[in-house]
């Protein structure tokens, strides 16, 4: 059977990409992409973000605070890892939005990333995720073609592109199932299948990068096209430190830089595409305020997300700081979300898809409470 | 002591006396969000002031100055009119700027450089052909590139490894950061490495050049820190160079030739059994004729080089068509090949044999062709253009051999630059 350490290690770096334009079908009035980074293992966002305004910080916690953050505003700072991520927040291309969380007060890294995906309250309900059903509301096509796409994509049509698969001989489409699907379709669609085809064929005997990195700079040159996907998932797992986080240096913290290099690397390869894209982080849960005994942290409620792109007009950190006194925390352990972190996934599928809240909260999100962040993100 | 008792009554209701309805008007809405104004008592105090104040200055659109206790109704009545929906939204959630006084270095021009201690050439201008070569020889990257006013500019180029094995061009033209000066070139350039077969693909690197130049042995007068070999060293430590030649005052242009149909009376097409990396085929026209050349017998060979297992730039490392000078080019133009890439010639014992590229490389065909006698340019483009013609023509009855070459052809092209 497979346990939780075993699910986490058997996920490497991935990247999907999704939602080429298809002729005559996509909505053309805004043409914004979306670059979501699933952070797996559960981010620490307190050591990413911490706020050092709020004295009971360093009563929680004696050691995993960084020694240097950068200083953001009198409430929060930033791990100074975070270089290209500050260089942003001070050009008004990045913002934060602290204290969030999906609505998962559970601790199961399954379920967790379920409900990060899917997006609705009940783990495993549905089989799509919200960002497919985004673009399906949007009536952007051209998805997912192999069977390990991620859930997140996953969407009522589905045709393109994804890599590295992990299954063996799904990385590769089926030239005969492309062809049967463009000669069944009117002339418009047709031309798509065949540029999908195309485009398949080119890649497939190219080497495949692996590393997140890579990853970043493949998914902001193939965005960066005028007929190029108009979202990509990237993956970087192994936050999950119950142990040794680290606090300047570190694991965490060299999983910041890492996550720093592909905002950096984002930027550059997506070029003039970065000023109609939005960057956003998810992650299944956050991690405990409270070092635990082996210095790590362990699986909490309460995180960070970060946001970056060209379509940020005004960099800030949004949250509705609860505080990190013991009767603050949730559970008398973690950090309490104050934001539903779907509000945050509605404001940029409404930044970079032009859709309207309630129709996104209504037919992606399923739930009407669900508040609206945009001006909060992008006004 | 009821003397103290009724003025302890008298400070406990007098708020209740100033309770005014604009207050308690904007306390109600401020309830609503997360600005917490305190309770609802109709009492201007201050944390109804200073919530009613973090939203206004949060929602940027009311540009009024610090709301005061006499501004109540005024405020009250905004928050009543049809903004009132926009404000209940933006008071959800607090919006904490941005204000980082820390200055934080520029990380993005990966290929930012300081130049002010290097003595620019300004007057260098021109045109030259390009390679980024291993130590080992193995070549990276290869293309054209200008220099104008001493600052360099990559033009037509082509990386063979790395993320950008399929022909990304973008790298050194938008990124590379150079300067030339007597010394050498100066600057930083975006290197790629080699990618094994199954290997990761590394993230590209920027690599710095200094005053490691070899000039050139050839006598071109652009010679002065141009012409030759830049070394640098990528981030393992190995070595590396950017090799310019062919240096030109002036850009020359692709040499353009007529395409002609070859026409014969008889072929012989004959496909040498594979030695090594190598093979050939030998191809006998009789009574060739390509526009107003004419030739009883017309004797060239296709030569082909493959390419190592796993080789990125496809099986075919270099595709060839060789012919002998005579009567092709003059023979006081062959001291001129020197100057021409040491693949698309050789000085043989029976005379100079050409090789006229294909795919591969076959941006250096200009430099051959300008030797030749002008009327003799059209031959080896017409041949090149025709040859799945010639081929099909010649191995008719061995489908097997005429696939194979006509693939391994089609590759070559592919990889054209």
């Amino acid at each position: 059977m497979i346990n939780r350490r075993h699910f986490l290690k058997a996920m490497p770096p991935a990247l999907a990409l999704s939602g080429y334009p298809v002729h005559g079908f996509t909505k053309d009035a805004i043409d914004g992409r979306i670059i979501v980074i699933m952070l797996q293992g559960g981010m620490d966002g307190l050591l990413a973000v911490p706020p050092i305004g709020d004295d009971d910080l360093f009563k929680q916690r004696k050691a995993l605070v960084a020694a240097n953050p950068l200083k953001l505003n009198p409430l929060f700072g930033i791990h100074p890892n975070f270089k290209n991520f500050s260089r942003l927040l001070k050009i008004n291309e990045a913002s934060i939005v602290h204290a969030s969380s999906f609505p998962y007060t559970g601790r199961s890294h399954f379920e967790g990333q379920n409900i990060s995906q899917i997006g609705l309250r009940k783990p495993f309900s549905v089989d799509t995720g919200w960002l497919g059903r985004a673009m399906d509301v949007a009536k952007i096509t051209g998805k997912a073609m192999s069977l390990d796409a991620p859930l997140l994509i996953r969407g009522a049509m589905e045709f393109d592109n994804f890599y590295p698969a992990s299954i063996s001989n799904t990385s590769k489409p089926k030239n005969d199932l492309l062809n049967l699907i463009k000669n069944s379709h009117d002339e418009d669609m047709m031309k798509t299948f065949e540029k999908l085809n195309q485009s398949l064929m080119q890649g497939s005997d190219e080497l495949r990068a692996r590393d997140p990195l890579s990853l970043a700079a493949k998914a902001g040159e193939a965005m960066r096209h005028n007929d190029g996907p108009r979202v990509a998932v990237l993956t970087i797992p192994e936050f999950d430190d119950h142990s040794s986080i680290g606090s300047t240096t570190g694991h965490h913290p060299d999983l910041f830089t890492l996550l720093d290099s592909v905002f950096g690397q984002l930027k550059e390869s997506l070029k003039e595409t970065w000023k109609d894209s939005i960057v956003l982080t998810t992650t299944e849960f956050g991690r405990t305020v409270q070092e635990n005994g082996s210095e790590g942290t362990d699986h909490g409620y309460g995180s960070v997300g970060l946001l970056a792109g060209g379509l940020i007009k005004k960099s800030s950190v949004v949250a509705n700081w609860p505080g990190l006194s013991n009767k603050a925390l949730f559970e008398k352990r973690d950090l309490y979300a104050t934001i539903d972190y779907r509000s945050v996934c509605a404001a940029c599928i409404e930044a970079a898809f032009g859709l309207d809240h309630g129709l996104i909260i209504d037919k992606v999100f399923q739930d009407k409470n669900i508040k609206r962040t945009y001006h909060h993100i992008f006004g | 002591m009821r003397f103290i008792f009724l003025i302890f009554l008298f400070f406990s209701f007098a708020p209740l006396t100033h309770a005014d309805t604009n207050t308690l008007c904007i306390q109600k809405f401020l309830s609503k969000t997360v600005f917490n104004p305190g309770p609802a008592d109709g009492l201007w105090g201050k944390k109804t002031k200073n919530a009613i104040n973090e939203l206004f200055s949060q929602a940027e659109k009311f540009n009024l100055e610090k709301i005061k206790k006499d501004d109540a109704q005024k405020i009250c009545k905004i928050l009543e009119n049809e903004q009132n929906h926009q404000l209940l939204e933006i008071g959800q959630f607090k919006r904490y700027p941005i204000d980082i006084t820390e200055i934080i270095s520029e990380e993005f021009l990966k290929t930012k450089f300081d130049f002010s201690n290097i003595k620019i050439n300004n007057a260098a201008n021109y045109f030259c052909s390009f390679t980024i070569l291993h130590h080992e020889g193995f070549e990276r990257a290869a293309g054209k590139l200008q220099i104008k006013n001493g600052a360099i500019k990559f033009k037509d180029n082509k990386w063979f490894v790395g993320l950008a094995s399929k022909g990304s061009e973008s790298y050194l033209k938008e990124e590379a950061n150079l300067r030339v000066s007597d010394a050498g070139i100066h600057g930083k350039i975006p290197y790629l490495s080699y990618v094994g077969k199954g290997e990761v693909a590394k993230p590209v690197q920027y690599v710095s050049l200094g005053n490691n130049y070899t000039k050139s042995k050839t006598n071109s007068k652009i010679d002065i820190g141009i012409m030759g070999k830049h070394k640098f060293l990528d981030k393992r430590g190995n070595e590396a160079s950017l090799l310019i030649y062919e240096c030109s005052d002036e850009m020359k242009k692709e040499l353009t030739y007529e395409m002609l149909p070859v026409i014969f009376k008889k072929l012989s097409v004959k496909v040498k059994k594979r030695r090594f990396n190598f093979q050939s085929v030998s191809i006998d026209f009789e009574g060739l004729k390509i526009g107003k050349d004419e030739f009883d017998n017309f004797n060239m060979i296709l030569m082909i080089d493959y390419a190592e297992e796993g080789s990125i730039r496809g099986i075919t490392d270099l595709f060839r068509i060789q012919i002998k000078a005579d009567g092709i080019m003059p023979k006081e133009n062959i001291s001129n090949l020197t100057n021409c890439k040491n693949i698309t010639w050789k000085n043989l014992a029976y005379g100079v044999k050409l090789q006229y590229l294909i795919g591969n490389e076959s941006n250096l065909n200009s430099c051959l062709l300008r030797n030749l006698y002008p009327e003799k340019r059209n031959i080896l483009g017409s041949i090149a253009n025709s040859l799945p013609e010639i081929l099909k023509a010649g191995l008719g009855s061995e489908p097997e051999k005429l696939k194979d070459i006509l693939y391994v052809l089609n590759d070559a092209r592919e990889h054209e630059i």
